[in-house]
């Protein structure tokens, strides 16, 4: 018990946990930082530059919004960064040991928790006692209903065409026989309403309203500074990590068995996230309201549409 | 205490004592409270005694047919009942103000209410369980109608439905003794053919009524926003779950034997019930209407996860009745404290009282998310086992309304979350009100049970197998539904752990940095400060507007305004109709009927000249 429970431990902490999430999370967020720059023909930042804004962060002082709930002000980064942590380990260690490395996670459990750096933004912002945190935190929650719908339609492709699985390492091992999800039709289409869905869960144009800084200062995050503002660009980074990395250990046939396999792999997440990052830099941000009329239209019949080819079986 | 003895204290004991408390003088209201809090105890005892004796106990009328007797599911049911009942005497007696609620009319209806519970649950015989499931309406009636403004039209409203239904048990239940010919609560189950679909229908609306789902739902938000505080925590948001659940198991489970049909049936009722309640939960600006419609949002899970059949569908939806109560009631508990605090109900007149309120903060924001589906608190499990027992359900011949429930209940979840952001935001955090928190702050009687329950959701999460599903629910059902949860993919244990190390890691990193030097400035609102800049609160009504003015949602919630969803008010404008040429009649001219009566003379005369 005490050895799994350090192994475990070391999972979470250290592989593929915290700290690796977290540096490549931010190596992540330096790509999308160059990509951008490149689009708009800057120079972009070096590559320790996330990093450096870590470390400055955390040289700097904390300020709290007088008269509101230190607890809830400080203790809200801690739970977004709790969630992405337990969210990133599941998806890690299926990713590499299949079923087994002594975590099980399934669809279900990952949806629910890859909810939670979400709700830490709402709270914080809730917390913040300023009125344009509050948009903030509303708009983040609106954006949440409005993708929540197309992604759980989404999530029942591969559930559907496993017959009922929904652990991690059950669907790796479905995929590794029978080929991945995303090379069937309905695959295919669910992929594409996906889409959207992990851009807005990433917090990235065209669905940054909540932080929206033209137009609502950063919104949830207004009041925050140092250490608390670091934990939250953190968590944000390891998102970049952990949200594609599930869609394509559920969807697109995760990491194999061989290195070439784990290579083929490694090259999907880094598709998939330049995919966002371009889409990030050629769209404007869009109204909230529109944004949620998007997502429970024109992506949640999309979404349908690929729940119904999974259940005629293509 | 024998169990024979225990069985016929917990019915016989609360009548007695609302008999003795309602006889008491009004001067007298500290021995009130005393007696109620006493025999609520001994309720509770002979609950726990009952529990644990394992043994059938069965009580004879004269040695004739068995009245009353338990097994498993409810012995269960009644420790569930008798724990609220404790737990709401003692918020009662720390909320309730004796100048606006009489404490002896008070006392005396929740005791009988309790009373008439636990007779419906430890009824044997069918007549026994109609008699006390009615009589417990009365009571109802008369609890929710010593609540605030509005209270007697939402206690009328509440009777009428409940009364209603009642109609349906008798009739279901006439119908049952027709195709078997047993009173037995605990017959042989019987096929789904012919006149039985009618009495498994009746019964079902008899046990959806009372828990409160969609349509038979309307009674609960308007009754758990006017009742007095603690008997809207006890009876929207706790008794009637258990009873009308409890009701539900045992048809499901017992009395029939379901077939793909009414199982697809009561799914398709789960899947509305969450996720109709849930919308219309979204834009109360209530905060005790909103939790009343969660408490019929909630209702769904149970019945979805019941209705699938699987062994870990009826645990979690059991599970899910047991974790709804705990945290609906919690949530109720809050509202209580901080409407006693602010002096309002509204939400725009709340906020910012997570400062005032730092513990009722705490035990809310627990119980919202775990209402919420937050790993590891108590919700998320038992919603985690009710999707599994869908999908499974899924794979075994519901056919393709899995689908339909599986995002129904999903959804559901996300916007119960939404929901409950709202309050947070609007209640404790966001932008303090001018005029609030300057009332009562609450008192040891109202922290102990919010804490309690807080706590409970926690406990029954993060040890979910070891706790409630191997100490209460497994007990509770038959060996078919026996499964264990030791390779479980959830690990709530485990998991719970990490997220604390996760924490604490957290933690560091704010050690790392410039945590200790902390300062406090005021919020920077656009350069305004003070009253300034009130006029930008952002308050609990605007929140949600975006969903509100959708196209095609507007309609349907400017329709709900009208109450175009609310059985009663449609009932209301049916009588209201065939009534209409009634009451044209009545003029109020003397003339028109004196006319009447004489062309009515006539008629008769010339009927029996004839």
């Amino acid at each position: 018990m005490t050895a799994n429970f350090f192994i475990a431990l070391l999972r979470f902490l250290i592989f593929p946990g915290l700290l690796f999430t977290a540096v490549v999370g931010l190596v992540m967020s330096w790509l999308d930082r160059k990509v951008t720059a490149r689009v708009q023909w800057r120079v972009g930042p070096p590559f320790l530059q996330p990093f450096y804004d870590i470390v400055k962060l955390l040289g700097k002082e904390v300020i709290v919004p007088a008269g509101g709930s230190r607890m809830a002000f400080l203790g809200a980064p801690l739970v977004g960064l709790a969630g992405a942590t337990l969210a990133a380990t599941l998806i890690g260690t299926a990713a590499i040991y299949g079923g087994g490395g002594g975590f099980r996670g399934d669809i279900i459990i990952l949806l629910y928790l890859l909810v939670l750096p979400s709700l830490a933004v709402i709270l914080g912002g809730a917390a913040s006692k300023n009125p344009l945190a509050s948009v903030g935190a509303s708009r983040e929650m609106k954006l949440l209903m409005g993708y929540e719908l197309p992604f759980i339609l989404v999530m029942l492709v591969p559930i559907i065409q496993s017959g009922g699985m929904l652990s991690l390492g059950n669907l790796l091992s479905f995929q590794a026989q029978h080929g991945s999800f995303a090379a069937s039709l309905s695959g295919v289409v669910a992929l594409v309403a996906v889409l959207p869905c992990l851009q807005a869960k990433l917090a990235l144009v065209p669905f940054d309203q909540a932080e929206a800084e033209t137009e609502i200062m950063g919104g949830a995050l207004i009041e925050y500074s140092g250490a608390p503002l670091a934990v939250f660009k953190l968590t944000k980074a390891m998102m970049l990590f952990t949200a594609p990395m599930f869609l394509v250990v559920v969807l697109w046939g995760g990491f194999g068995q061989t290195l070439g396999s784990a290579l083929l792999g490694i090259g999907k997440y880094v598709a998939l996230l330049v995919l966002v990052i371009l889409l990030r830099n050629t769209n404007p941000r869009v109204k909230i309201k529109h944004a949620v009329r998007f997502f429970w239209g024109p992506v949640t019949a999309l979404a349908l549409i690929a729940v119904l080819l999974a259940l005629v079986g293509v | 205490m024998n169990t024979q003895q225990a069985l016929l204290a917990a019915i016989a004991l609360p009548f007695a004592a609302g008999l003795v408390a309602w006889l008491l003088p009004r001067g007298l209201s500290k021995l009130t409270k005393l007696l109620s809090l006493i025999v609520s105890a001994l309720v509770m005892w002979a609950a726990i005694v009952l529990y644990r004796s394992q043994s059938v106990a069965l009580w004879h009328w004269n040695g004739g047919g068995v009245i009353f007797g338990l097994d498993n599911l409810s012995a269960f049911i009644l420790l569930g009942v008798a724990f609220f009942g404790v737990v709401m005497t003692i918020y009662s007696i720390g909320f309730l103000d004796d100048e606006k609620v009489s404490p002896r009319a008070y006392y005396a209806n929740f005791l009988c209410a309790l009373g008439a519970a636990c007779g419906a649950v430890l009824a044997r015989n069918m007549i026994a369980l109609l008699v006390f499931w009615g009589l417990m309406g009365i009571p109802f009636y008369l609890l929710i109608n010593l609540g605030r403004e509005g209270a007697d039209a939402a206690a009328k409203k509440t009777m009428i439905i409940l009364g209603g239904s009642d109609s349906l048990l008798i009739l279901g239940i006439a119908l049952l003794y027709h195709a078997t010919g047993s009173w037995d609560v605990l017959q042989p189950a019987v096929a789904l053919e012919g006149m039985s679909v009618i009495a498994c229908l009746c019964l079902a609306a008899a046990a959806f009524a009372k828990a409160g789902a969609i349509p038979l739902h309307s009674w609960a938000p308007d009754a758990g926003a006017t009742a007095p505080v603690p008997a809207a925590a006890f009876l929207p948001a706790s008794l009637d779950k258990l009873l009308g659940i409890y009701l539900f198991a045992r048809i499901s489970l017992d009395l029939f034997v379901l077939d793909t049909g009414m199982r697809g049936f009561f799914v398709l009722i789960g899947a509305v019930t969450v996720i109709g309640a849930v919308m219309a939960a979204l834009v109360q600006h209530n905060l005790r209407r909103l939790l009343g419609f969660h408490a019929v949002s909630q209702v769904g899970y149970m019945i979805l996860g019941i209705a699938t059949g699987t062994a870990i569908g009826v645990i979690g939806g059991l599970f899910h009745m047991l974790n709804n109560a705990l945290y609906k009631s919690c949530l109720f508990l809050t509202a209580g404290a901080a409407e006693r605090r602010t002096g309002t109900g509204e939400l725009e007149g709340m906020g910012g009282l997570a400062r005032a309120l730092p513990f009722t903060f705490a035990c809310a924001l627990i119980a919202a998310l775990a209402i919420s589906g937050i790993p590891p608190l108590n919700g998320f499990v038992s919603k985690w086992m009710i999707y599994q027992g869908i999908i499974e359900a899924g794979q075994h011949g519901l056919g393709p309304l899995w689908v339909i429930a599986l995002v129904a209940a999903m959804f559901g979840s996300t916007l119960t979350l939404a929901s409950f952001v709202k309050v947070l935001h609007s209640v404790f955090l966001g932008q303090p009100r001018s005029k609030a928190a300057t009332g009562r702050r609450p008192n040891l009687g109202m922290w102990a049970p919010m804490g309690l329950l807080a706590a409970l959701c926690l406990v029954f999460g993060v040890f979910a197998y070891a706790v409630p599903i191997k100490g209460l629910l497994l007990p509770a059902l038959p060996a078919h539904l026996q499964i264990s949860f030791e390779n479980a993919t959830w690990q709530p244990g485990l998991a719970a752990l990490l997220l604390l190390v996760a924490l604490v890691a957290g933690a560091v990193i704010y050690a790392l940095g410039t945590i200790k030097s902390i300062r406090e400035d005021d919020a920077y609102i656009g350069g305004e400060t003070g009253e300034r800049a009130a006029p930008y609160d952002y308050t609990g009504v605007q929140f949600y507007r975006t969903i509100e003015t959708l196209p095609a949602l507007d309609k349907l919630y400017r329709r709900a305004k009208e109450h175009c969803y609310d059985i009663y008010d449609l009932g209301h404008r049916l009588v209201d109709y065939i009534g209409a040429p009634l009451r044209a009649l009545h003029s109020g001219l003397l003339l028109t009927y004196v006319a009447w009566c004489v062309l009515g003379l006539v008629v008769l005369l010339w009927f029996l000249v004839r």
